[in-house]
């Protein structure tokens, strides 16, 4: 499997690049109604077996899901738009015990587990990134490192 | 007087008194005839008087070829009255005939030339052409290049570069040849053979044949969508200016991508000073929730071939770019992983002098799929407002997060400070959107006013900026443009709109849609694409039908339930008007039932000309 982490902690280098000052501060957003967001302070662990895989379930979030039994009861652990997707996508299935790391959420009233990693025998996958944000299952990592700063990033 | 005088007489005196009394026979005359020639599905009042009809019985109206000659409503008028003839949907000669209701034999006729939107012939040219989405595999790519086609149905000449995130190596420069159709409504399809070395290049299209579908808007531009089982993307085809090929990428751009960097969302923009061999400029960025903004870039530009195409460096990110026109350059990055496409446009200046005047007045946002959102994924929004051209901006929106739109009635309100400096490379920051509190900042990169951001080719646009958003939940790319018509005066449109839905299907599409009497009908090639069960992979001719809907309280703003294919259940579409002949549309189906359906989508209806 590709070594996708490792491309997450090269992105991590790129944003605090010194070719890469700000000379406008982003404004910070001022929270109202809060939506769904990736909280990483909150990510917690949490083992299961799988007791059903989908592709997409009516009214909750779009995207794959993966329902565990744990030991507390049942899960509903969302994968995203990506990670049941082609050659490089999640293959679990039901029966398989499973280690997922991530952020217990409520999205309209019901308890969803925002899926980072997902760990099922020897394959550990990476389903978002520390924000939070989806990752494309296919993607190789890159081999130079990317940045948009003139003169490079290190 | 005998019997038999007597009967003549009688008879004689009856046949007179009979003839005394009938009535003279009608006449009929086209008095408000139908224009010589109509496009096709275009209306037209026209109207006939009969004379000699004391019983006012009117006019019955037929048209032949029976079957395909048009409509009329109503099909019997009074007399003198107006009846609205909508030509048909198919190019041809058509007679049109008014027919006494009082005797059908007397009739009058109008010819009629009804005449295609658009044909083979309508391509001519050098064509410069990009799209972006997923493949069946779910991996995000992009792609741009040059067509040369023959206007008969020829793609005579050509070069493609395609970048896939999956792939070890991008796609660059392989050769194109292939063949199109363009139907009487401007749908059709374009077959491309992309070769490289001279053999057929797998990594493009199915074995090396990517087909095309696309709609002519006019014969400088159409809408194009992957429509193959490979992959299904959206994009555009502008006609290329071999002048400004010439010139080379010079000059004073905005500039705004989006993609995947190494898996990540990412999205770009900024502005850029190109002098053809090496540029310099300002960018800001969000990579997968953290955005940074005054990066300094730039690097080594090629000047173009003969298809318009070079290569420019952003710091160490490579990409390949194709010239539509002086003002107009579409792009590609080539790294592995690092999959990104987009659009730079000219400032329209040397020495550009943007202020905060710039940006004044109402204006129409779109920032469509596959923008993203944290936690969820896909993200469109699209809505209107106003800018005050000083600071401020009001307006409303819709938005479409994995789900979560507004809970309406009606649309949220966006509130927002914006900042324009002479460069032309400014901010929205501290945005209020009323009910989503992760759309808050956008980069805003103001184009030379005399462009359309859709339509590269169209003298009327009006301008506006590109826009790429930094937020910690919400990234993407889209762009503003002013918003001169709240309605839409074309009867005959392309369009096109992109999808993820549930979790089930990728979807792009492109079609052509009739808008009339507050209603639009048409139909759509559309490709459904992994990793679900795909319902309408590769399908020409889905029915799409609904009513538009004007929001009273949001002028420009209306609702369009979307029945696509016939479904139980209509697409719930928002379409926002910034011109007599575009419309962006976003999709606001929910997870909130019933039924509950996510779908995140946005698109365009561009009218055609």
């Amino acid at each position: 499997m590709r070594n996708l982490l490792g491309g997450l902690c090269l992105l991590t280098a790129l944003v605090v690049s010194p070719f890469a000052a700000p000379t406008r501060a982003a404004t910070a957003p001022a929270k109202r109604v809060p939506t769904l967001v990736y909280d990483a302070s909150k990510e917690v662990s949490l083992t299961g077996t799988v007791y059903s895989v989908k592709n997409s379930v009516s009214g909750k979030l779009a995207g794959g899901h993966l329902f565990l039994s744990s030991g507390t009861g049942t899960v509903d652990a969302h994968l995203g738009p990506f990670a049941l997707n082609g050659p490089h996508g999640v293959r679990v299935s039901p029966g398989e015990q499973v280690k997922l790391v991530g952020v217990m959420t409520t999205f309209h009233g019901s308890q969803v587990f925002l899926v980072r990693t997902l760990e099922a025998g020897s394959k550990t996958y990476a389903i978002r990134n520390e924000h939070g944000f989806p990752l494309l299952m296919g993607a190789q990592q890159a081999t130079h490192t990317p940045t948009l700063a003139k003169g490079g990033s290190r | 007087m005998n019997r038999k005088l007597l009967l003549i007489v009688f008879t004689i005196t009856v046949a007179v008194v009979s003839s005394a009394c009938s009535s003279p026979s009608p006449k009929i005359a086209i008095t408000t005839a139908p224009p010589a020639s109509m496009e096709i599905n275009v209306s037209a009042p026209i109207a006939a008087t009969v004379t000699h009809d004391s019983a006012d019985k009117g006019v019955d109206w037929s048209c032949s070829p029976a079957g395909s000659c048009g409509t009329f409503n109503p099909a019997h008028t009074d007399d003198g009255a107006a009846t609205a003839y909508t030509a048909p949907a198919v190019a041809g000669a058509v007679t049109i005939t008014a027919s006494s209701t009082k005797k059908s034999s007397v009739t009058a006729t109008a010819m009629v030339n009804v005449t295609a939107v658009a044909s083979a012939s309508s391509l001519s040219g050098q064509y410069a052409f990009y799209v972006s989405g997923f493949d069946a595999a779910g991996n995000f790519y992009c792609a741009a290049g040059s067509v040369t086609l023959d206007g008969a149905g020829n793609v005579t000449a050509g070069e493609e570069d395609l970048n896939n995130s999956s792939y070890a190596a991008a796609v660059v420069g392989d050769a194109l040849t292939g063949t199109y159709t363009v139907g009487n409504d401007g749908q059709g399809t374009m077959v491309l053979n992309a070769t490289t070395g001279g053999v057929a290049d797998p990594l493009v299209g199915v074995a090396g044949v990517q087909t095309l579908a696309l709609t002519v808007v006019n014969n400088n531009h159409a809408i194009v969508s992957e429509f193959d089982a490979a992959a299904t993307s959206g994009g555009s085809l502008d006609l290329q200016s071999a002048a400004a090929i010439t010139g080379g990428f010079v000059g004073n751009f905005a500039m705004a991508a989006h993609g995947y960097l190494s898996g990540s969302p990412w999205a770009f923009g900024g502005i850029l000073n190109s002098t053809g061999t090496s540029s310099t400029g300002t960018a800001d960025q969000d990579i997968a929730g953290t955005p940074t903004t005054g990066i300094v870039t730039g690097g080594a530009v090629t000047a173009p071939d003969a298809s318009g195409r070079g290569t420019f460096v952003l710091g160490t990110l490579n990409f390949s770019y194709y010239i539509v026109g002086a003002e107009a350059v579409r792009f590609v990055e080539t790294d592995i992983a690092d999959v990104t496409g987009g659009s730079a446009f000219g400032q329209g200046s040397a020495a550009p002098a943007f202020s905060a005047a710039s940006v004044s007045g109402p204006f129409v946002i779109d920032e469509p799929w596959p923008s993203t959102a944290s936690a969820g994924g896909p993200v469109s929004l699209a809505g209107q407002f106003h800018a005050d051209g000083t600071s401020a901006i009001t307006g409303v929106v819709d938005y479409n997060e994995a789900g979560v739109v507004p809970p309406g009635p009606g649309p949220d309100t966006l509130a927002a400070n914006y900042a324009v400096p002479a460069s032309g490379y400014g901010s929205i920051t501290s945005g209020v959107v009323s009910n989503d509190a992760d759309f808050t900042t956008w980069g805003l990169y103001l184009t030379d006013s005399a462009l359309n951001l859709v339509d590269p080719n169209n003298p009327s646009g009006g301008g506006g900026a590109l826009i790429v958003e930094l937020d910690a939940n919400d990234l993407g790319a889209g762009f503003l443009v002013p918003q001169t018509a709240t309605a839409g005066t074309s009867v005959n449109n392309g369009v096109d709109f992109v999808a993820f839905n549930n979790g089930d299907d990728f979807i792009n599409s492109v079609g052509q849609v009739v808008a009339a009497s507050g209603t639009i009908t048409g139909t759509a090639s559309v490709n459904d694409l992994n990793p679900g069960t795909p319902s309408q992979a590769e399908t020409t001719g889905v029915t799409l039908a609904g009513p538009l809907t004007a929001d009273a309280s949001n002028a420009g703003r209306y609702t369009l339930p979307l029945t696509v294919g016939g479904a139980a259940t209509p697409t719930n579409l928002v379409v926002y008007f910034a011109s007599a002949g575009l419309a962006i549309i976003v999709d606001v189906d929910s997870t909130v039932g019933p039924p509950a359906f996510a779908q995140v989508g946005s698109g365009t209806v561009q009218g055609q000309q």
